[in-house]
C-alpha cells in the first residue's frame, strides 16, 4: 500500500541548526539570570555573555590572527612611509593634512582587519567608522569657510549705497 | 564529600557560597539516585531559583572543574537520546537516529543544555 502524499509544506522557516538551538538556550538563561535580584548572579551572567560573544567572534573569525597581524603591520609601515613622503614633498599645512588622512585610512583599514580577525567587535568598528568619519568631515576645506564668513564676504564686495 | 575544586569555587565566589553549597547538595543527591545529568530547569525547580540563576551557578562549578557542560540530542518524535556531546560543534554530527531508523532534519531534533559531573570527580565518587 502506498503512502498518502504528504502535503507540501509552505511558508516554512529555515531548519535552525542544532548548534544555534543551543547558542539560543544559552542566551535565554542568560538573559533570564541578569534580571535576577542576586547581584553576584547577575555580574557572573554579564561575564558569562561577554566571554561567549568573544568565543563567537573568534570562531565566526575570517583570517587568522596571525594574518591580521601580518597585515596590520604592513598597513603601518606603507602608512608611515607614506606619512613621510607627504611631509617631505608637501607644504607644512597640506602635508599635515595629508597625514591626518593617511592616519585616518590606516587606522580603518586595520580595525577592517581586526574586525575578520574576531578582535574586535562590529559595534567597535561602527564606532571607529563614525569617529573616522567626524575626522574627514572636519578636514573639509570647503567646511571652513562656514556661512557667516561667506555672507560677510558676500557684504564685502556688494558695491554699498549711497 | 565537597571537593577541593568546589572548596575553590565557592573561594573564588564567596558572595554565591551559600548557594553554591545547596546547588552541590542537590548534584549529590541527584548523582546518588542515579542521575548522570543536571539539568538547570530541574535544579532551578529544587532550589528555588530562575532557571538562568541555576544555569549560571552550574556554569560556574563547570568552570571550576568540578561539572562538565554537555549537550544532550534528542529524537523530537520519539523522544529517545540520540547524543551527547560536549562542544557545540559536534552538535552538527549527530548520529542516525535507530529509533526511527532515520538521519533526522535538525528541525526533527531537540537539544538539551546539561551538566553532569566531570571525570574525575566521577572516579573520586566511584572509588569512595
Amino acid at each position: 500500500m502506498t503512502k498518502p502524499a504528504q502535503p507540501r509544506r509552505s511558508g516554512r522557516s529555515v531548519p535552525q541548526d542544532l548548534s544555534a538551538q543551543a547558542d539560543d538556550q544559552i542566551m535565554d538563561y542568560l538573559r533570564l539570570a541578569e534580571a535576577s535580584s542576586n547581584e553576584a548572579i547577575t555580574s557572573a551572567a554579564v561575564e558569562l555573555a561577554k566571554e561567549r560573544q568573544r568565543q563567537h567572534q573568534k570562531v565566526d573569525a575570517k583570517i587568522s590572527p596571525q594574518l591580521a597581524v601580518i597585515l596590520a603591520t604592513v598597513i603601518a609601515v606603507g602608512a608611515a612611509s607614506a606619512c613621510w613622503y607627504a611631509l617631505v614633498s608637501h607644504p607644512d599645512r597640506l602635508g599635515f593634512e595629508l597625514v591626518i588622512v593617511i592616519v585616518i585610512i590606516a587606522i580603518v583599514v586595520i580595525s577592517v582587519y581586526a574586525l575578520f580577525s574576531g578582535h574586535l567587535s562590529q559595534t567597535n568598528f561602527m564606532a571607529v567608522i563614525h569617529w573616522a568619519g567626524g575626522c574627514l568631515k572636519s578636514l573639509n576645506p570647503l567646511k571652513t569657510a562656514t556661512a557667516p564668513e561667506i555672507t560677510a564676504a558676500a557684504d564685502d564686495k556688494t558695491p554699498k549705497a549711497g | 564529600m565537597p571537593s577541593r575544586k568546589f572548596e575553590l569555587a565557592k573561594q573564588e565566589n564567596p558572595e554565591l557560597a551559600e548557594v553554591l553549597d545547596r546547588l552541590m547538595a542537590y548534584v549529590e543527591l541527584q548523582s546518588e539516585n542515579g542521575e548522570k545529568f543536571f539539568v538547570p530547569k530541574l535544579a532551578a525547580a529544587a532550589l528555588r531559583l530562575n532557571d538562568g540563576e541555576a544555569y549560571v551557578l552550574l556554569e560556574k562549578l563547570a568552570k571550576a572543574g568540578v561539572l562538565r557542560r554537555a549537550f544532550n540530542v534528542y529524537c523530537k518524535r520519539t523522544g529517545a537520546l540520540l547524543a551527547t556531546v560536549q562542544t557545540e560543534h559536534e552538535l552538527n554530527e549527530i548520529p542516525h537516529c535507530d529509533e526511527c531508523d532515520a538521519h533526522h532534519d535538525t528541525s526533527d531534533l531537540r537539544v538539551e543544555i546539561a551538566f553532569e559531573l566531570s571525570e574525575q570527580n566521577d572516579l573520586t565518587r566511584q572509588a569512595a
